[in-house]
């Protein structure tokens, strides 16, 4: 589906990006806050500092002080909440059309004048200490960090978004404020309004909120090119139930045309039942319990995932399988019918993303926010040019060497085999 | 919304323009409730979605592909659905497919060995998730030698005695003109899905409705199951007897739930995580079922703060029942229930999905609109007197607790 003829972008004088899209199919709105700033932009001494700023802006702004930004949210029907990345940090609110003046109003308080009470953020501490405690129970969350650590050495996307326990702990409330400040400025931020509004009272409402923060220095953008590495296995042993990996490679970057290739090609490789690897090594040779896979587009050096879940003795097996699958490729490459199957199923789940308004805003500013707003308008026809030369040329370019061989990363989570926990 | 029968299917039928886009769910109600062996719900519709008697399974999985569609399961106690969804011009190819894996599936031997693997290794898996390991603790004990004290993929050794006879049977059991029920929601016109389901599901077998089997569920004592886990955090899990859905004080316990959980600006959230920093993930649940439920809260926590934090939970819950809720605090609940009750229903997919699961569960599916209208008129003085009713009864106490010297460090 391209975007439609209802969609609208504008700069605002201070720099800021808004994305208005009118759908009056149903009474609600969805806005979307994304500022560019998140564990790339961390020194080691901050690290998880994005993070925390994202939970203390819910504790009160000049006009909307302790928690009345989720209160009135939550009071007229409203869902709010916000997430944190390598490279943004999102704030989203999905509502009721009556609610949307206010919501935006609220939103461009907290994101310019928070009060970062000193007692709040004290308490919130504990509050993002258990946090972290639950990332590194969870073997998914372990595994995401191990592995980037492992395919990103020299770019600022190594760094762990959860951040650590003694920077929580210990972070000054000055340093906490100069951190958002220094990032928190129009010219790094992006604001996507979907549903049932008045687009052109919308901009003069953004105008009057969003438009009114100061322009500030942009800070020095972080490094996150990452030259080609050579491929490793990172293995750790923990105590979890059965192998949990994680594989894959580097890919393009948000500004290649590589991107649409880049999902096609995953899709094709794992993006379902049918894919190479849930054939082969799932249903052919039955070697793991799952395996998908998916690329990940991002400002700069993105990555081809490949998740597999198996029976630990099966390790040196899949790892090799999976080289063998992308080996295939590289040298025999797709045929036209696994081509027009991957360009289908990506039509088809496009369409089915563009079912909530809630969708449509998070799509546009996370598109827009890390460089690539074009996509929006180009996707499908991106998709659509893809040739089955070009898959073959993909793998070649970004996940073989010059020999043709498959240049794989992975980190796995073994088995430490000291028995079952607890009263199983 | 128009519900219809052909060939004796019942067929639910709900058009939308919107999108070319279109859902057809099959569901059933004999489902892991009705279950005498843990887990053959689930591995029932696991294979059965592998490979049909036309269609070997890479055949099947290419056939899906090739018209863009996707096809998966849904498992509940109370019901169970296989579904497609595809673009709208592909309905009639993705609804062939579906009536193929529902009429002719291969059953074959080899495939059920693989797929009983699978689910046994995802049984397994549920012990690496510390919310997972309290609930199915706590669902063992509460439900006790019940099929609904069982996780849906069921556990280790029901999984293993699970054989292709029973498979074969339970499918000829649960999927007949007499159970199922079809939901089409999309951009498809009526005489499409009339056309669609004469021509593909007109070879399903009649079957016939069978009593449904009658629970003795047993009568929960306080009780406290302490596991030692192999966690950094701790976690607490505690839980009230609570009726089903048909029961006059469901729509009471939703609106508490709503209360105390589920929101920034629930009385759990507020007292717990943002005025004593005691937790990230603190809130309630209410199960919806047919037969009997139950009221839990729950957190993630450090250990050394589980004694205060339950003292905190038992104060929350037991207030409801001395101080009555104000109508301000009630009304801003009401206005977040039913604000998320109309963003949840965006998709075709959710929308599909509560429809089907209201209509075969016998509540009907207009059972959704009354669902709203009953919270809306949940008053203070209900909450005041559900929480008496339930919450100064025993409760069923989960805790998961770090192990006291772990001999190596954590996943970390």
């Amino acid at each position: 589906m391209k975007m439609n003829k209802n969609i609208n972008k504008v700069v605002l004088k201070n720099g800021l990006q808004v994305i208005i899209e009118k759908d009056a199919s149903c009474p609600l709105v969805s806005v979307a806050v994304f500022v560019r700033v998140g564990a790339v932009d961390e020194s080691v001494e901050v690290s998880g500092l994005s993070h925390f700023v994202e939970h203390l802006l819910f504790k009160g702004s000049k006009n909307f002080p302790q928690d009345s930004l989720s209160r009135n949210v939550e009071n007229s029907g409203g869902y709010i909440n916000a997430a944190t990345s390598k490279e943004y940090t999102c704030y989203y609110i999905n509502t009721q059309k009556s609610a949307c003046t206010d919501t935006i109003k609220m939103l461009a308080d907290i994101t310019q004048n928070p009060n970062f009470p000193a007692d709040e953020i004290e308490k919130e501490r504990g509050v993002v200490l258990e946090e972290i405690a639950r990332h590194f129970d969870d073997p998914h969350s372990v595994l995401f960090d191990m592995f980037t650590q492992t395919l990103y050495k020299k770019s600022a996307y190594k760094n762990s978004i959860i951040g650590t326990a003694k920077v929580i702990k210990n972070v000054s409330r000055e340093k906490i404020i100069e951190y958002f400040k220094t990032h928190y400025i129009p010219q790094k931020m992006t604001v996507a309004v979907v549903g049932d509004i008045n687009p052109q009272k919308i901009k003069e409402l953004l105008n009057q909120t969003f438009g009114k923060i100061s322009k500030g220095i942009i800070p020095k953008s972080p490094q996150i090119t990452e030259p080609k590495t050579t491929p490793k296995t990172l293995t750790k042993k923990a105590r979890v139930e059965h192998a949990y990996m994680l594989s894959g490679f580097l890919g393009p970057c948000v500004q290649s045309p590589d991107i649409y290739t880049a999902d096609v090609a995953m899709y094709i490789l794992g993006g379902s039942r049918a894919s190479r690897l849930y054939s082969r090594l799932r249903d052919g040779l039955r070697l793991v319990y799952s395996i998908s896979g998916s690329f990940m587009s991002v400002k700069g050096t993105g990555t081809a995932y490949i998740s597999s879940a198996f029976n630990p003795k099966n390790k040196t097996k899949v790892i090799k399988a999976i080289n063998a699958e992308v080996e295939n490729i590289i040298k025999n490459g797709i045929t036209p019918e696994e081509l027009f199957r991957a360009k289908l199923s990506i039509k088809t789940d496009w369409n089915f993303l563009h079912e909530t308004f809630s969708e449509r805003a998070y799509n546009a500013g996370y598109w827009n926010v890390i460089g690539g707003s074009s996509v929006l308008t180009n996707y499908l026809s991106g998709i659509e040019r893809i040739s089955v030369g070009d898959v073959k040329a993909f793998f070649k370019k970004y996940a073989g060497t010059p020999k043709g061989a498959a240049k794989i990363s992975s980190a796995v989570l073994l088995p430490d085999n000291r028995g079952k926990s607890g009263n199983f | 919304m128009e519900i219809f029968k052909v060939n004796g299917i019942k067929i639910l039928y709900k058009q939308n323009k919107k999108l070319p886009i279109v859902w057809a769910r099959v569901f059933t109600g004999v489902a892991a409730g009705r279950e005498d062996t843990a887990g053959i719900a689930n591995l029932c519709a696991r294979i059965m979605s592998k490979s049909t008697l036309k269609r070997n399974v890479a055949q099947l999985s290419k056939d899906i592909d090739s018209i863009g569609a996707s096809l998966e399961t849904d498992m509940d106690y109370d019901f169970s659905a296989i579904s497609i969804s595809s673009l709208s011009n592909y309905f009639s190819q993705s609804l062939e497919i579906l009536a193929d894996v529902i009429i002719n599936p291969a059953f074959n031997e080899s495939e059920i060995e693989f797929e009983k693997k699978n689910v046994l290794a995802s049984i397994s898996a549920r012990r690496d998730s510390i919310s997972k390991t309290a609930r199915d603790a706590f669902a063992r004990e509460y439900f006790n030698r019940t099929p609904f004290a069982n996780p849906i993929a069921g556990n280790i050794e029901s999984v293993k005695s699970i054989s292709k006879e029973n498979i074969k049977n339970w499918r000829a059991k649960a999927y007949n003109a007499r159970e199922i029920l079809i939901v089409v929601a999309g951009n498809v016109s009526k005489a499409e899905v009339k056309v669609a389901v004469e021509k593909y599901f007109s070879a399903l077998p009649k079957g016939k409705v069978l009593p449904i089997p009658k629970t003795n569920f047993p009568k929960l004592s306080g009780k406290r199951v302490n596991i030692s886990g192999k966690f950094s955090q701790a976690y607490i899990l505690k839980g009230y007897t609570a009726p089903d859905i048909k029961n006059e004080n469901f729509a009471t316990l939703k609106v508490i739930t709503a209360l105390l959980g589920s929101r920034m600006s629930a009385r759990l959230f507020v007292e717990l995580r943002e005025k004593l920093g005691l937790a990230y993930e603190v809130n309630a649940l209410y199960p919806t079922f047919v037969n009997k439920s139950y009221f839990g809260v729950y957190m993630g926590l450090d250990k050394k703060n589980v004694g205060l934090a339950e003292r905190k939970m038992e104060e929350i819950l037991k207030d409801l029942g001395i101080n009555k809720v104000s109508r301000a605090e009630l009304k801003n609940v009401q206005n977040y229930i039913s604000g998320v009750y109309l963003l949840d229903r965006q998709t075709l997919g959710r929308q599909s999905y509560y429809l089907g699961w209201r209509e075969i569960t016998g509540l009907g599916y207009k059972y959704d609109e009354k669902y709203l209208k009953q919270i809306l008129k949940v008053t203070p003085q209900d909450i005041y007197k559900a929480a008496k009713k339930y919450f100064n009864n025993p409760a069923l106490t989960v805790t998961v607790m770090p192990e006291e010297k772990p001999k190596t460090a954590k996943l970390k």
